[in-house]
């Protein structure tokens, strides 16, 4: 078995708040290959971001630190660089694309300036050398006339642009990790299209890896290889593309494909999942999803009392598993390659607990989505 | 290029407004010189310059010693008017003055030349202006950057000094400054007080600024460009000095802008109050010195210097805002 290009060991990551310690993410491991893509999935605050910013340790500390785990990039422990030999990681060998194009271009420079700043830092090379090298890689993310826009300042550019600019910044040192942070979220769907497309174009041409972080589960099944659910700062669910979406295993993960709208199926009103993510400082005991989870609230009304327990949401009162509220479920791999963490999941309690590692590729790369295809095809179903 | 547009569409910049790639500081010179006043402004800070320099001739410090008439000579009339109104007697020699500037302003006690001792001024006044207001600029850009920056203890520090700076009435402190620096230094007496009044003025002024750049660092440091700066690689001397400084550069020129004009002021308080420059013809002497005379009808002295004071700082202050309002658009109208 080939070794992951980023391995995450069991990552907690704490922040010292006012009202005491929050852990944004705890006990997170997941593995990405060189040339797979990986997205980690959940909803706001669930603490995707920080274990990307984890990664390139740029969580702000004080207030955050990182308390328990291992980040291993090609054999080393990040965690245990030093800040100077971070730097060169950073960038280099690691990139970080933003969820916002609009206010991760500093406003003072002209695109050309940023991009080459990156160059000149890593590769060492000249002015004039990094000008040339930053022109090709605005003209790889697919930019016109990228001699003249190198002098073009971040406020010229659509959303679009700019995020085409951030991504030839990331990737204009040719790192074999890119960390994309929602990179499509703030732009409109045909841009998001086409930024999805430019990211596994040149995927393919460097067999570089991505951790693609998202809430859009549109953009994972189109994109991803490996996927990784995470709620109330833990990973619920990993598995591969295909394995999750035939056959999700977590309650969480199942609510959150009965709440996309489905092509041709007419419904009144989608499903949703009741309740909040909880907030990092009041987290409930036990299994984190319990007040929320549809599935153990079924189960609870079928079992005998002595095994259920009530509890008081905002609005409403039920009674959910004891153990569910009592015990908070370990990530399990409980089928071969597909991991969750659920007690009432058929063989959980005899699954061991391992790291999550798929060196998993998705077998048909989506083509260019057509769209008079989809049309008929919904009238198809419709009918 | 090619391989780009079979795949994808591809932005096309060539019908767009990216022609006009100016930046801020030209687009800020664009909005500046769209008001005839501020112009104006201009010139008169330029003509400020000029005077100041020429007092820069060694030549000056011989002409502000120079007698050059009698104690108290009044300037050139250029016409009487009698108990009678209308009857307006144009005094013949006025023009044939032109050629003698010194005694333009009419002369001091001692028979010295107003004249030059105001360009003299100018010059002192300026010196103090800029360089009082360069020093405070850089103290506190540095401390304000770094205190917004990093925060934790260096932000509590910094806080604390502003603090505790600003809880002194700044004259006080300037007072305590210049009396300690006075009276035992040479440096200070080659240089007739000059160094005095620049540290004292320059140690009191740096707390606006400082708090103004810390609050909006604070703001810029959590800014996507700035993580993201930090994701390439950046250290954090780069980021501070190549991200964080241009993006306030805006407040640290306003602020320096007008902190001169406070500066000047500020100089001639103290001047006024008998600390600081000392042997040599500043505004705030000539004032000063004047304020007695004044009761004896010695009106030029004052009047001059008061109007070359006033001149400086109503220009310095519109030239200030109209700044405030080419580099910072959004605080049109505000404050």
């Amino acid at each position: 078995m080939p070794e992951p290009l980023l391995e995450l060991r069991n990552l907690s990551v704490a922040f010292d708040t006012d009202r005491g310690q929050i852990q944004p993410v705890r006990d997170v491991s997941l593995s990405i290959f060189p040339g797979q893509t990986v997205a980690l999935v959940g909803e706001s605050g669930c603490g995707k971001s920080v274990t990307a910013m984890s990664i390139l340790r740029l969580i702000p500390s004080p207030p955050g630190k990182v308390i328990a785990g291992e980040v291993r990039f090609s054999g080393r422990d990040l965690l245990s660089l030093s800040e100077r030999e971070m730097r060169s990681v950073r960038g280099k060998d690691i990139a970080m694309i933003f969820q916002e194009p609009m206010t991760s271009l500093n406003p003072v420079y002209t695109i050309g300036d940023q991009i080459v700043e990156a160059i000149i830092l890593h590769q060492g090379v000249g002015s004039a050398k990094a000008y040339k090298i930053a022109e090709d890689s605005l003209r790889d993310v697919g930019i016109a006339d990228p001699h003249r826009r190198l002098q073009s300042y971040p406020h010229e550019m659509s959303g679009g642009m700019r995020q085409r600019v951030m991504i030839a910044m990331a990737l204009s040192c040719q790192p074999k990790l890119l960390i994309a942070d929602e990179p499509t979220t703030a732009l409109d769907v045909t841009i998001q299209a086409q930024i999805l497309e430019l990211l596994r174009k040149l995927q393919r041409e460097r067999n570089m890896a991505i951790m693609l972080i998202t809430h859009d589960l549109g953009v994972v099944a189109e994109n991803v290889d490996v996927v990784a659910v995470m709620y109330a700062s833990r990973i619920v669910e990993c598995a591969t593309v295909e394995d999750l979406f035939d056959k999700p295993q977590h309650p969480y993960t199942e609510a959150l494909f009965r709440s996309i709208p489905k092509l041709g199926v007419t419904v009144d009103r989608l499903d949703t999942i009741r309740g909040t993510v909880p907030n990092p400082a009041r987290f409930p005991l036990g299994c984190k999803f319990h007040p929320r989870c549809p599935r153990t609230r079924q189960l609870a009304e079928q079992s005998p009392a002595d095994q259920t327990v009530q509890i008081v949401t905002s609005d409403e009162t039920f009674p959910v598993l004891k153990r569910c509220k009592g015990e908070e479920p370990l990530t399990k791999e409980i089928q071969p390659q597909h991991w969750a963490a659920c007690h009432q999941i058929s063989g959980y309690d005899s699954a061991k607990v391992t790291l999550a590692q798929l060196n998993h590729r998705r077998e048909v790369t989506p083509t260019v989505i057509d769209p008079a295809t989809q049309i008929s095809a919904a009238q198809e179903a419709g009918k | 290029m090619t391989q780009a547009t079979t795949s994808m569409p591809v932005f096309d910049s060539t019908n767009r407004a990216a022609a006009t790639t100016n930046g801020l500081w030209l687009d800020a010179w664009r909005r500046l010189k769209r008001s005839r006043v501020n112009l104006i402004c201009l010139i008169v800070v330029g003509f400020y310059l000029l005077v100041g320099l020429i007092g820069f001739l060694p030549v000056l410090e011989t002409k502000i010693t120079n007698t050059v008439g009698g104690s108290f000579d009044p300037p050139p009339k250029m016409m009487s008017i009698h108990h009678n109104p209308f009857k307006i007697e144009w005094n013949r020699k006025f023009w044939s003055y032109w050629n003698k500037p010194a005694l333009w302003f009419g002369t001091d006690i001692m028979g010295h030349s107003v004249f030059w001792q105001i360009i003299y001024g100018t010059r002192l006044a300026l010196t103090v202006g800029i360089v009082a207001s360069l020093i405070s600029m850089i103290i506190g850009t540095v401390l304000g950057t770094i205190a917004g920056y990093f925060g934790g203890w260096i932000d509590s520090l910094v806080i604390w000094l502003f603090s505790t700076f600003n809880s002194v009435p700044w004259i006080l402190l300037v007072i305590a400054i210049a009396a300690v620096l006075q009276t035992h230094d040479e440096l200070n007496r080659r240089f007739s007080g000059l160094p005095t009044v620049i540290v004292a003025l320059s140690l009191t002024s740096w707390i606006g600024l400082c708090r103004l750049i810390r609050g909006e660092v604070l703001k810029l440091r959590d800014r996507d460009f700035v993580v993201a700066a930090r994701a390439i690689g950046l250290n954090h001397m780069t980021i501070l000095v190549r991200h964080i400084v241009p993006n306030v550069a805006h407040l640290i020129i306003i602020d320096f802008s007008l902190n001169i004009v406070s500066n000047v002021q500020a100089e001639v308080v103290l001047a006024f109050l008998g600390l600081g420059i000392i042997e040599r013809p500043s505004w705030g002497r000539m004032i000063d010195d004047a304020k007695l005379d004044l009761l004896r009808g010695v009106w030029w002295q004052l009047t001059v210097a008061t109007i070359a004071i006033f001149v400086l700082s109503l220009v310095m202050n519109i030239l200030g805002d109209a700044l405030r309002d080419a580099l910072d658009p959004r605080l049109r109208g505000v404050g």
